[in-house]
């Protein structure tokens, strides 16, 4: 049994059918990316699967249990975290209280401190940081903040929206090599991309999402030396 | 010199209430963005809740017997009263509404508002009407029981203005030549003891952080696993609760409520809560002890009719020169 499976799921915006059936699963100890252009439907997916949208059609499972119709903070304690798409930190919190609130769901409060500490090992740059309102630090520093606020949650699951954007060639990789690391520590990954090579780099498996359905999917590998991936996404041929 | 000193002190107590029912409209403005112009009328309820208890106290002799609890319990009952109530209202004319358009919001709170006053007013009618409520030809509660229902019920509302019993009397204490009666310091103190706890409310308890992330974004709120509809129910509480206490606080110091008394010190307290920049906690502290101080001055030189002029001049002239307030943010997206 997969950990997460997506059935089927169709979301609308009003009137607007974002993703018309969308089917994939991740299992257990897994990167898996999602792929696909602007407009693609991969935001609309993962407000899905969080709960800050409701599919009109079809299902999806986590841990075999149904969270279609949960509400974003039960979804939480289910023991998935997001990485929101443009980072959204609390400005006005400091990046300390930011990762309070990223443990807030929590009920082991003493281990928190340890987590902190935890985090601020993968984050150095967040600790000299962390009395800082979130809103002054740099667009990288937030994405640092994002991810390790996310991670303050203990999810089994974490869902990365583009965490690649606006950032420097360099701070991206060193983002991607954290990601690396915490999946290594036993966290599986959704992750979202629109910087194809450097997900398809550190992904197990990838699908390719093309106006709101799953038109590919497969190995990193084989998605790597696809035609139409490599045209479209990766820019080769 | 005396008389300053003793006018001052008189801003302040003014000052007093309208910061302690700003405070809520900066909170419910802080997090969900909207004004609620039913804020006044809860103000109102606690007004109510607190005679109500303070009358059942005293006709029991207990108010003789243990002042200090009596005046305890009468706070309590107001500020649970009118927390309730903003409760209440907040999950029935403001939750359904919180995708609309903020006009249908506005036109919810004005209803409301006139709804509250209504409903205080009629109370007894009500009584009356629960009282003689039959079924077959036989009332469905026994005479005594329905002669408790009126009697409660005309106690508790009712159109005519009431007067709270004089709890504190006109005593005070002299310093100098100036004289301050102890409800004027019993109300400046209570106020400033709420004010300096919702502060460490807000700023450092895991609630108050939880306030502050919603208040900033809601859906990346509820992706900490904020339940986001607690955290605003709690908002409406705390700043009810807050808003009951001021009506506790104008009974026993103007003796007299009745069910529109919530319209001036409604309209004052949120232009205090412009003043200081609404959604700004210490901003609504702020503009409220200017606008008592203002309205005191204002007394000085102008006739007393002006009073209320004054405050609606200072919120206009405050909307022209800086509407984000004087603490307000200067992008204008004040959060709590
Ligand atoms: N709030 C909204 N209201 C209406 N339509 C929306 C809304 N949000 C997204 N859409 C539409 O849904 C479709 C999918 O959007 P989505 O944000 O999921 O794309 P995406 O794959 O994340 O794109 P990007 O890579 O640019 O972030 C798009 O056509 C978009 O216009
Ligand atoms: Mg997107």
């Amino acid at each position: 049994m997969a950990l997460l499976e997506v059935k089927n799921i169709k979301t609308y915006y009003g009137n607007i059918c974002a993703l018309k059936g969308v089917t994939f699963e991740v299992n257990e100890g897994e990167i898996v990316c999602l792929i696909g252009s602007n407009g693609a439907g991969k935001t609309t997916t993962l407000k899905s699967i969080t709960g800050l949208l409701h599919p009109a059609e079809g299902s999806i499972l986590f841990n075999g249990r149904d969270i279609t119709c949960m509400e974003p903070h039960q979804i939480v304690q289910e023991g998935i975290a997001m990485v929101p798409e443009g980072r959204h930190v609390f400005s006005k919190l400091s990046t300390l209280e930011n990762l309070e609130m990223g443990a807030y769901s929590r009920k082991d409060n003493n281990n928190i401190q340890h987590d902190v500490e935890n985090v601020f090992t993968l984050f150095p740059r967040l600790k000299e940081r962390s009395k800082q309102s979130a809103g002054t630090l740099s667009g990288g520093e937030q994405q640092m903040l994002a991810i390790a606020r996310a991670l303050m949650a203990k999810p089994k699951l974490l869902l990365l929206d583009e965490p690649s954007m606006g950032l420097a060639p360099l701070l991206l990789e060193s983002i991607f090599e954290n990601v690396k690391e915490i999946n290594a520590q036993g966290t599986t990954v959704l992750l979202v991309e629109q910087n194809t090579k450097l997900a398809l780099a550190i992904a197990h498996r990838g699908y390719v999402l093309q106006t709101g359905e799953v038109n590919l999917s497969g190995k990193t590998q084989d998605l790597q030396n696809n035609e139409l991936v490599k045209k479209t996404y990766l820019g080769t041929t | 010199m005396e008389k300053l000193i003793e006018q001052l002190i008189n801003g302040l107590t003014v000052g007093s209430f309208y910061a302690l029912i700003a405070l809520g409209y900066t909170m419910v403005y802080g997090v969900l963005s909207m004004i609620n112009f039913a804020h006044g009328d809860i103000f109102m309820v606690g007004a109510y809740f607190g005679y109500f208890t303070i009358t059942q106290l005293s006709n029991n002799g207990f108010s003789e017997s243990h002042p200090v609890l009596a005046i305890i319990f009468t706070f309590l009952a107001g500020a649970l009263g009118a927390a309730l109530t903003g409760v209440t209202v907040e999950r029935l004319a403001y939750r359904p509404l919180r995708k609309a358009s903020r006009l249908a919001t506005l036109i919810s709170a004005i209803g409301t508002s006139i709804f509250l006053q209504e409903f205080v007013r009629l109370i007894p009618k009500f009584g009356e009407i629960l009282a003689s409520l039959s079924i077959a030809g036989k009332t469905i509660f026994p005479p005594s029981w329905g002669n408790a229902i009126i009697d409660v019920t005309k106690t508790f509302g009712g159109a005519m203005v009431k007067t709270y019993p004089g709890l504190l009397g006109t005593d005070g204490i002299r310093l100098g030549e100036v004289f301050i009666s102890y409800s004027r310091i019993l109300i400046m103190a209570i106020a400033i003891v709420f004010m300096v706890l919702l502060f460490i409310l807000v700023r450092y308890t895991k609630l108050g952080k939880a306030m502050r992330a919603v208040s900033e974004d809601k859906d990346t709120a509820a992706l900490m696993g904020i339940n986001v509809n607690r955290i605003i129910s709690s908002t409406f509480f705390i700043g009810s609760a807050l808003a009951g206490i001021a009506g506790v606080m104008i009974g026993i110091f103007y003796l007299q409520i009745k069910p529109t008394m919530g319209f001036t010190p409604g309209i004052k307290a949120f232009t205090s809560a412009v003043v200081g920049g609404i959604g700004n906690i210490p901003g609504a502290m702020l503009g409220g002890y200017i606008l008592g101080l203002a309205e005191v001055i204002s007394i000085q030189f102008l006739p007393a009719v002006y009073k209320d002029t004054v405050a609606f001049a200072i919120l206009i002239i405050m909307l022209i020169v800086k509407p984000t307030g004087i603490l307000g943010g200067r992008d204008g997206k004040n959060k709590l």
